[in-house]
This record gives C-alpha cells, sequence and structure tokens, in this order.
C-alpha cells in the first residue's frame, strides 16, 4: 500500500478532535451519541449476561434499549448459538455443593460458579432447563 | 489474484492506493467494482472517513486479505497450523485496537459501518464491550462521558428490581 498524504491527514485530525475537547466539554462528550441505534446495540449484545444486568442503569437510553423486546430475543438467538455446559457437582460426605458453567470454547477461562447453601431439613430438586434457565424446587416437608 | 489498485480519497482528501483484493473487503466498494463504477483514474471519494481513519481501515484490510488469501492456498493446513494462524491474527486484532484511544475507536466503528465491513464492525464492537464489562454503571459513564439522567429514586427503583445481579 502506499500512503499518500497520510501525515497531513493525520494533522488535521488532532487538530479537529481538540478543538471539540476546547469547545463544550460540558455539554455532548458522550462518545455513544455519534453511533446510530444499531451500533450501540451491537455492542451491548456483546456483553456477557450479568454485565448487562449492571449497565442497565447507565442511562435511561441504555436502559429502554436493554429491557426492549427485541434486545432480549436478539440477546437470547446470540447466547442459543454458544451452548455452555453445566455441571451440578454434589459431594455426599462433605457438605459441598455447587454449579459450575463454562463455555465449551474456553472453559478454563470463561467459567463461573454458584454455591447452593444446602439445609438438612429441606429436600429439593432442579427442574431440566428451559431456554437456559433452571428452577430449584425446595419441598419443605419436615416443617 | 488480480493486483489492481484502487484510489481511495478521504473527506479531507487525502488519497490512499489499495489493492482491489483489499478494498472488496467494503462491501460498499466491492459493489462499485462490481457495477463498474469505479474509473481506473479517479479516486473515490469518502465523505464519511477521515483520513487518518481511512488510515486504519486500508491498515485493517490489507491484513486480512492476506489471511484470506492462504485460506484457499492451502486447504489442507492442519489443524495445528489453522490454530497457529489464528493466533496470529488475534495478536495481531488485539495489538491493532490497543493502539487507539477509545475515541478513535468509535470513529473508525461509524466508518467501518459506513463501508460495510462486517468483520471490522465486529471487532470493534466486541472491543468496546470488552471495555465496558466488569464496570461499574458508574465506571461507564465517566469512560465514555454518559450523562446520568435517572432521578436518584429512579436508579434506586432499578437496583431493586435487579438486586439478583449484584448478589
Amino acid at each position: 500500500m502506499k500512503r499518500v498524504r497520510r501525515n497531513e491527514a493525520m494533522g488535521t485530525q488532532r487538530k479537529r478532535l481538540t478543538s471539540t475537547k476546547n469547545g463544550d466539554e460540558s455539554k455532548e462528550n458522550n462518545m455513544f451519541s455519534i453511533l446510530p441505534m444499531d451500533l450501540t446495540v451491537e455492542i451491548l449484545i456483546k456483553c456477557p449476561t450479568k454485565c448487562i444486568s449492571k449497565v442497565l442503569f447507565v442511562s435511561k437510553r441504555w436502559s429502554s434499549i436493554i429491557r426492549g423486546k427485541d434486545f432480549t430475543n436478539m440477546y437470547l438467538t446470540r447466547s442459543s448459538t454458544r451452548p455452555r455446559l453445566l455441571f451440578f457437582v454434589y459431594c455426599i460426605y462433605k457438605k459441598m455443593q455447587f454449579l459450575q458453567s463454562c463455555s465449551q470454547e474456553d472453559p478454563s477461562s470463561d467459567h463461573h460458579r454458584v454455591d447452593i447453601t444446602r439445609d438438612p431439613n429441606h429436600i429439593y430438586a432442579f427442574s431440566p432447563p428451559v431456554r437456559g434457565l433452571i428452577c430449584r424446587q425446595n419441598d419443605d416437608w419436615k416443617s | 489474484m488480480s493486483s489492481n489498485m484502487i484510489m481511495l480519497k478521504s473527506s479531507d482528501g487525502a488519497s490512499f492506493e489499495i489493492e482491489e483484493a483489499a478494498a472488496r473487503k467494503s462491501k460498499i466498494i466491492a459493489n462499485m467494482i462490481e457495477v463498474e463504477c469505479v474509473d481506473e483514474d479517479k479516486a473515490i471519494p469518502l465523505q464519511n472517513v477521515t483520513g487518518n481513519i481511512l488510515a486504519l481501515v486500508i491498515e485493517y484490510c490489507n491484513k486480512h486479505i492476506v489471511d484470506d488469501d492462504d485460506d484457499v492456498a492451502t486447504e489442507e493446513a492442519s489443524e495445528e497450523e489453522e490454530e497457529a494462524k489464528k493466533k496470529k491474527v488475534d495478536d495481531w486484532e488485539a495489538e491493532f485496537m490497543n493502539s487507539m484511544s477509545l475515541e478513535t475507536m468509535f470513529e473508525l466503528l461509524l466508518a467501518a459501518n459506513y463501508l460495510n465491513i462486517k468483520s471490522l464492525i465486529d471487532l470493534v464492537c466486541q472491543t468496546i464491550a470488552n471495555n465496558i464489562k466488569d464496570k461499574t454503571p458508574e465506571e461507564v459513564r465517566k469512560i465514555f462521558s454518559i450523562e446520568n439522567d435517572f432521578t436518584p429514586e429512579e436508579e434506586e427503583e432499578i437496583r431493586k428490581e435487579n438486586a439478583w445481579a449484584f448478589g
């Protein structure tokens, strides 16, 4: 590739950026404001679930995007193309139980563990997964 | 592979010469070539892309056109080689994205969107998403200069609804 006049172009750009910074700092520096809606959606859809539930209250705009039905559907469609493994780890002698989920592509770094509190007074069961959600049912038959 | 060269002209008047194969990474330029509205002597004007951003786009296209050629040439490459090659591209992409500021990233995203380069859109979006994850809402607002337009009551309300996510 031959870069013609690249340096000059960079010079102009730098000038332009500084001038907007000095201009109205307080008003509209929101980086997302230059993006069309679909690109903001494209970025948010790539965030992990736990992150999505947190950035919900960054701003009203983000909140309305994330809570929208379209976004939920797109997110679900995307995540169902990347199935994860879920292990239920149960040790009868130690009072230790947990659920471990990990991605199939990168199990060593992309994983998540949820400890389960065990109460000997209760028996419980897990429902089969429905669209990635499982339900733990308690039965407090002794109390 | 043809080595036709194409001229691109940025909004601020900078001209770039690029291989046709690399330029075809952009669907919009590929279409222009298909319908033969590209004059060999004239540069294609790109009114929404400044010179420094166009330089980045071209750097990306040049890098990836080589990879695509390799795919065709060595179809019987072993799995290990494939993996090594993928890692090389990933490393290059990581360094490429690392070399620019967030502001530049957003401008690059707009340019990739305008030129319709899907893989570059994905790369930039993923990099921005990586900047968001593991951050608190306050940190996200600060990094991207987003104004918090919730009243404290409204914010509290949403926090309550989503308390499960903060456990």
